[in-house]
């Protein structure tokens, strides 16, 4: 058995820090880079930590190998305070102060495995602060983390991260394991190891390739195991190809993460310099994205809302947790995202990085939805075009109309997205009741298309996400400008058009 | 009554779905408010906006699904 040892407390970037001899990985200077930026003065050492996903992967693959490798892992947990064991026994005796000022400097934590060539494991870290809340970093899928530290509890918001090992998994089944960390999917369900995304990925016909080690999946094989996992696949593949416009690659991405589902980009990377050479298949998971201003449509356009998205926030193992990326265009107009850090903060001397890291062009996105989700943001997005541009035309094209959609449960929608609206107090209760006593039974989810102009709501159509396309349905339309509710009632008596019940909201 | 919004210009603020007040008094443009357009046009309308909606119902292809990543 493993003898016991103390925790272990260093200053950040020292000797001791665990960081310290991960720098000859780009992982581990991306990590250093990031908790640079962040402030970090501090690390607490768990020096024996069995890591859940360490012991799958362990029993999966390591176990069994004459190498010996233990089934331990270390922990690491950073902090923007200095920290000193004197002040770690006042916490952990329950001094509440002391355990106010560690939990407020709490960074996150770093899993570090006994794998030589691949020791970075499930890693979770804070966000940057968002330095332009006007335009916030939308980050919907975090969920809240808790390590408990000798009955410190420290709480990071984030998505799980971590190195692939290339023996249990490669960068699909990491990108497809931080999608599965959604919050979306906190009521319902264990997230599944690296070990059970690969063993899934290669069930019966999905694969004639061994799983362990890994050697890469491909797309089917990911939209399986999300199925296979209880989960619904929803699958948008470029619109140009292989590829995919800035429209559409925005819309997609950002509806996706909107409704708090994180997306795997499956794509080709590229070599970062001018005409670069093709690397080969990638894979990503998109936890985040930069909201870009708002745009006031021109008069007869119906603009989507997230179009003009710059930056979208992505889990690459091969570089980190949370690494901005720019989305540029190529001289065809596809979507090519490139490794684009904000200034560095911090004082120290490191090397960036994201110099030289490979370039992505997507040719697929995929999400897991729940289960009775069968409502695609693609034919959300289809139906918002129809029936915004049939209200633009009913205006003869006087009307410019901003649009955005995603999908939500209708408690959310009724106790949350409502008030942020702002209506009135007896305009909300109102509006609540109707929803409850006019509207025919809803899903648990909704399909939420919202037009408005520039970023005032002018009405949220509520769709149906339990049937097929050609099936798919309005239940109501909560209408916030009296404007607004006449011409949708004139469009619906003269064109047919469904928009469901209509729900005044002003 | 607000004035009418300048369409096409940009505007640094929260988006939908960050919005802390609706605005039911902001200034539509007439037209949108004086509906006239005909059944005929309007029908023909939906028929163009089911042109453009059908770039987003693209199906994914056996090739696609191959695809290594």
């Amino acid at each position: 058995m493993r003898g016991a040892a103390p925790l272990a407390l260093h200053a950040f970037d020292a000797a001791g820090d665990p960081l310290e001899r991960l720098q000859g990985l780009p992982q581990g200077q991306y990590l250093r880079w990031y908790l640079a930026d962040l402030g970090a003065k501090s690390v607490l050492v768990e020096p024996a930590y069995f890591d859940r996903d360490y012991l799958s992967e362990f029993a999966a693959f390591y176990c069994t190998s004459v190498a010996g490798y233990e089934n331990v892992c270390q922990r690491a947990h950073y902090f923007d305070c200095e920290v000193d064991r004197g002040g770690l026994e006042r916490a952990v005796a329950g001094d509440a102060a002391e355990q106010k000022r560690l939990r407020a400097a709490y960074l996150g934590f770093i899993v570090v495995r006994p794998i030589p060539a691949t020791p970075i494991g499930r890693t979770v870290l804070a966000a940057y602060p968002d330095k332009t809340p006007d335009l916030p970093r939308v980050v919907e899928p975090f969920r809240t983390y808790r390590a408990n530290v000798a009955g410190l509890e420290l709480d990071v918001d984030g998505i799980a991260w971590q190195q692939q090992d290339a023996a249990v998994g490669a960068c699909a089944t990491i990108a497809l394991w931080s999608m599965l960390h959604s919050s979306a999917f906190d009521d319902r369900h264990v997230v599944p190891t690296t070990a059970d995304v690969t063993r899934t990925a290669h069930g019966p016909g999905l694969s004639a390739q061994r799983p362990f080690p890994s050697r890469g999946l491909n797309l089917g094989q990911l939209v399986a195991t999300v199925r296979d996992s209880g989960f619904a696949p929803l699958v948008i593949p470029g619109d140009a190809g292989d590829r995919f416009s800035r429209e559409h690659f925005n819309t997609s991405l950002t509806a996706f993460v909107r409704s708090g589902y994180p997306a795997v980009i499956a794509g080709t990377s590229f070599d970062s310099g001018p005409g670069g050479r093709e690397i080969g298949g990638h894979a990503v998971c998109a936890v985040g994205f930069r909201q870009a201003s708002a745009r006031v449509p021109s008069a007869g356009s119906l603009d989507f809302e997230d179009a003009e998205t710059e930056y979208v926030y992505l889990h690459d193992d091969n570089l980190g947790p949370t690494a901005r990326f720019r989305v540029e265009t190529d001289s065809d107009g596809s979507v090519l995202l490139r490794a684009s850090p904000p200034a560095a903060i911090h004082a120290l001397s490191l090397p960036d990085p994201t110099k030289d890291h490979a370039v992505l062009r997507p040719s697929a996105l995929l999400a897991a939805a729940h289960e009775d989700v069968r409502l695609s943001p693609d034919t959300l997005h289809a139906r918002a075009v129809e029936l915004g541009s049939i209200l633009i035309a009913a205006t003869g094209k006087s009307l410019g109309l901003s649009v955005s959609s995603r999908i939500t449960r209708l408690p959310r929608y009724v106790q949350r997205e409502l008030p942020k609206v702002g209506l009135a107090q007896e305009v909300l209760g109102r509006t609540r009741l109707a929803l409850w006593e006019s509207v025919p039974p809803m899903s648990l989810h909704l399909g939420v298309v919202r037009f408005g102009v520039g970023d005032q709501p002018l009405v949220d159509i509520l769709f149906d996400t339990t049937d097929s396309a050609p099936n798919l349905r309005a239940f109501c339309h909560v209408v916030y400008h009296p404007q607004i509710a006449s011409l949708i009632s004139h469009v619906v008596a003269e064109a047919g058009v469904d928009f469901g019940v209509p729900v005044a909201a002003f | 009554m607000l004035s009418p919004v300048s369409q096409g210009s940009m505007k640094k603020s929260a988006s939908l779905w960050t919005a802390q007040a609706v605005a039911p008094d902001l200034a539509l443009p007439q037209a949108a408010v004086d509906v006239s357009v005909s059944a005929e046009s309007l029908r023909a309308a939906v028929k163009d906006a089911q042109v453009r909606a059908a770039a987003f119902a693209r199906p994914v292809t056996e090739d696609l699904l191959r695809k290594s990543v």
